[in-house]
């Protein structure tokens, strides 16, 4: 496989949803699936993933808990909930404690999920990019406070 | 009536003359000669034979008619005939009917030849001549002169009218007597019957008492002419002793009591009233006396009549004076004034203060028949007074009853006055209430609705949330069955591209292998099963949801129908899945047959009490798990029993009690309106069912509901 793809995460109770969702992008990006938020946790501990989309509605533990969860240990993966359209309070839950990107209804619209999923990744890249910038910029910025100091002793 | 003792004194006075004794002369003419003054009278103080009164000193009488007054014993009288003419036949007659007993004794020098006894103690029968006066054969041979004695017994006065006369002219002296006394009894019995029938027909009691009156006042009078002992009882000699007082007693009385009625002395003079009934128990004294003495009785029934007529006499003078207005007491006065007259003309007569004669000796009889007719007179009148009061008081009744209606008219009027006010108000009041309500309907009506709109809202995201799943991984299984599908092509194109192809089947087998392999061949395989496994599954979720639905939503349908209950819980719970949570659902479902009813609105009744239920264990465990929600069904003696059950916070009892009411909630405001439970009774109720519910604060509460199999019929 090739590894440049975009690892996606998708957590749903609903058995037949993974499938489908795998199905549809297997192809195009690396898809891991989970029954559970539990599940999730434990391919998020294994693999680096790029955008988590979770449905709300699951037994023992609700999309929000989950991306609550989430949150605490992994900071990078773009949260997408996936959700019923009446379900405002997960909603607003979701975007006040799991901090999501955005949300989408079930059921999907594939040509929709898949334009969110591409920007998300854009974003997660993006943040990556600036990560990485970040980075370059600290090590140069050492640089030039090393060669600065030797400037100064020397 | 009768005798005084005034008038006694007076004879005493007037008896003191004496005349000497002269022989009574017979002559031949036809007129009858009294021999009043030729008598000599003798008054022993005992019964003597007359063998010794023939030597007793005899004086002679003063007076024409001797009145030898009241005696206990024998009187005697002795007289001398001579006889001038030539005849020989005279009759001597002592004219008193009154007398009990006369025996005429005969001397011949001192020879006793004959005596004749008439008496009272034998049958009238036995008598001679037929005739209430004593009469006697005297025979007197002309040209000689005979002594007679008389003696006389009786108990009432005795007056001596003695009279010699010729047998013919006897018989026109009768025939007057007869005359007189016919005419009396005459108007006695016209009086009678006359005021009889007036009884009759008034029922005034004055005439029943005046009959009395008249028929005892008449056979008194009749009695003492001698008249009923020679008609009415000539063989009953006892009788006749006993029946003057009798009479005249009934006669006292009847009047007395005529008196009271008439003069209505009980209504006007209270205290007169006493007195006539004093004057009354004085005649039932006499009456009392009269088995025992006779004599007794007969005096005191005179002293009554006398006390009694001038009682009541003055009586009537004082109501006259006193009320003038009382026209009856006027003919009374005139009447008794006639009858006292009459009798003093009367006793007049016996003391020879008037002449006697025919006219003075009935004067007692004349004066009662005029009585008679005058108190009769007054009854009529008394028909005219009652007449004219009974019109006065028909007249009175009349205004009174005019008054009346008139009265009752204004009444009326202002009676339907208030009643037409009473009745705009009213039907203001009527219109109002009308308005309310048609307000509360309106407002009930909204509410229902409200609640019914709740449930529909609660039932779409229900379904949504539901049907969201399935409908997601059909349309989600079709792009990439599309897209896999679209791979087989490509390995069925190539494929038939290599067979013609000219290469070997190895080389054809690789190139294909290739694709398959740089396709994922394998894993492509098991994936359309999974996706086609998918929609399938997901085209028979919906379509189940879809079919729970069309059972639930039965909400609207107003039919009876034949309803399966297990069905209808099984679908409620399909809508309330979204509810559910962790919540654990048991489900006992008994063999139920089909129940009669409404099931769109029982679904209703669960659904609101499954909610309720949910929102109750919801609100004791949140989003952790331990949750139950029991639903049973059973069935017994045509009854369909649901109970549903949940293990949530359970109510207080005051909650309990209240929990059927409408407008009841324990949500917050805006959360509930309060009226899901009061649907559920009254529907509960139209189908004739019950529900009830047990609980405990903690613990959880527990629905129960029976509902009759058949009793819908009765529903509307």
């Amino acid at each position: 496989m090739n590894n440049d793809k975009i690892s996606i995460l998708y957590v749903d109770d609903e058995e037949n949803n993974l499938i489908s969702f795998k199905a549809t992008f297997r192809l195009k990006y690396k898809v891991f699936t989970a029954l559970s938020g539990a599940e999730a946790i434990e391919i998020l501990e294994k693999n680096l993933i790029h955008v988590i989309i979770t449905d709300q509605r699951m037994p023992n533990m609700t999309g929000v808990e989950f991306l609550e969860k989430v949150i605490e240990k992994f900071t990078d993966p773009i949260r997408i909930l996936l959700t019923g359209f009446t379900d405002m309070n997960a909603v607003v839950d979701a975007i006040n404690k799991g901090k999501i990107f955005h949300y989408l209804t079930k059921p999907w619209n594939e040509e929709e999920l898949d334009k969110t999923i591409e920007r998300a990744y854009a974003i997660f890249m993006e943040r990556e990019k600036i990560k990485q910038m970040n980075e370059k910029l600290e090590i140069s910025n050492s640089q030039l406070e090393f060669l600065l100091r030797q400037k100064l002793l020397s | 009536m009768n005798l005084r003792p005034f008038w006694v004194l007076c004879l005493l006075l007037f008896n003191i003359v004496k005349g000497y004794s002269q022989s009574a002369l017979l002559n031949d003419s036809s007129a009858q000669i009294l021999i009043g003054k030729s008598l000599q009278l003798y008054k022993p103080e005992k019964d003597m034979p007359v063998t010794e009164v023939r030597h007793a000193r005899f004086q002679s009488s003063a007076t024409a008619i001797p009145n030898m007054e009241l005696s206990t014993h024998d009187v005697w009288a002795r007289f001398t005939v001579t006889n001038p003419g030539k005849h020989t036949e005279h009759l001597l007659k002592v004219a008193n009917a009154t007398l009990d007993e006369v025996e005429l004794y005969v001397f011949a020098g001192e020879q006793l030849t004959d005596s004749i006894l008439i008496s009272k103690q034998q049958p009238f029968g036995n008598r001679k001549y037929k005739d209430p006066n004593y009469i006697f054969d005297v025979h007197v041979l002309p040209g000689t002169t005979q002594t007679f004695y008389l003696r006389i017994r009786s108990k009432m006065p005795i007056i001596l009218p003695v009279y010699l006369s010729q047998p013919q002219q006897q018989l026109i002296e009768t025939a007057k007597d007869y005359l007189f006394s016919g005419t009396y009894v005459g108007i006695v019995i016209i009086m009678v019957v006359y005021n009889f029938f007036l009884f009759l027909s008034i029922r005034d009691k004055s005439y029943i008492y005046y009959v009395f009156y008249v028929l005892g006042a008449g056979f008194t009078q009749v009695g003492l002419k001698g008249f009923t002992f020679q008609f009415l009882w000539p063989g009953a000699p006892g009788f006749e002793n006993i029946s003057i007082v009798l009479f005249a007693c009934i006669s006292g009385i009847a009047a007395l009591l005529f008196t009271l009625a008439f003069l209505e002395i009980r209504k006007h003079f209270r205290r007169l009233h006493l007195l006539i009934w004093a004057f009354i128990g004085s005649f039932c004294l006499a009456l009392a006396f009269l088995p025992v003495n006779a004599n007794q009785a007969f005096q005191v029934m005179q002293l009554a009549t006398m006390v009694s007529s001038i009682g009541v006499v003055l009586l009537s003078l004082y109501i006259v004076i006193k009320k003038p207005a009382i026209a009856s007491a006027r003919f009374f006065l005139v009447a008794w004034s006639v009858l006292i007259l009459g009798s003093v003309i009367f006793i007049l007569k016996d003391f020879s203060i008037v002449p006697y004669n025919l006219g003075t000796t009935y004067a007692v009889q004349i004066a009662s028949a005029i009585e008679m007719a005058l108190l009769s007179f007054g009854l009529a009148n008394r028909i005219n007074t009652l007449k004219r009061e009974k019109e006065q008081s028909r007249l009175a009744a009349l205004r009174i009853a005019k008054e009346n209606s008139r009265i009752i008219k204004e009444q009326n009027v202002v009676l339907e006055q208030k009643v037409k006010k009473r009745t705009e108000e009213l039907e203001s009041k009527n219109q109002e209430i009308a308005t309310t309500l048609a307000d509360l309907q309106q407002t009930q009506m909204q509410l229902v609705e409200a609640e019914k709109m709740a449930s529909l809202g609660q039932l779409t995201a229900g379904i949504a949330h539901e049907i969201n799943n399935p409908i997601n991984f059909v349309t989600g299984n079709i792009g990439p069955l599309k897209r896999d599908v679209d791979v087989l092509f490509q390995l069925i194109n190539l494929q038939e591209e290599l067979s013609t192809r000219n290469i070997s089947d190895d080389e054809k087998m690789q190139e294909a292998n290739r694709f398959k392999e740089e396709q994922d061949f394998d894993y492509l395989k098991t994936e359309i099963g999974h996706l086609l496994r998918g929609i399938n599954e997901g085209a028979t979720r919906t379509a189940e949801i879809v079919r729970s639905l069309r059972i639930f939503s039965r909400l609207d349908e107003a039919e009876l129908k034949l309803a399966d209950i297990n069905e209808g819980l099984e679908s409620t719970i399909v809508i309330v899945n979204n509810l559910l949570g962790h919540t654990k659902v048991i489900k006992h479902y008994g063999n139920l047959p089909l129940v009669h009813c409404y099931p769109g609105k029982l679904n209703q009744v669960f659904l609101n009490i499954i909610s309720n239920a949910l929102f109750a264990i919801g609100e004791k465990f949140g989003e952790s798990p331990g949750g139950e929600l029991t639903v049973t069904t059973s069935f017994a003696d045509d009854q369909a029993f649901i109970a549903i059950g949940d293990n949530g916070t359970g109510m207080t009892e005051e909650t309990r009690r209240k929990v059927f009411d409408p407008f009841f909630t324990t949500k917050d405001v805006g959360k509930g309106t309060g009226l899901g439970m009061s649907i559920a009774f009254t529907t509960i109720q139209k189908h004739q069912g019950s529900i009830s519910v047990t609980s405990e604060p903690g613990k959880g509460s527990i629905f129960s509901m029976q509902i009759p199999l058949n009793a819908i019929g009765n529903l509307t």
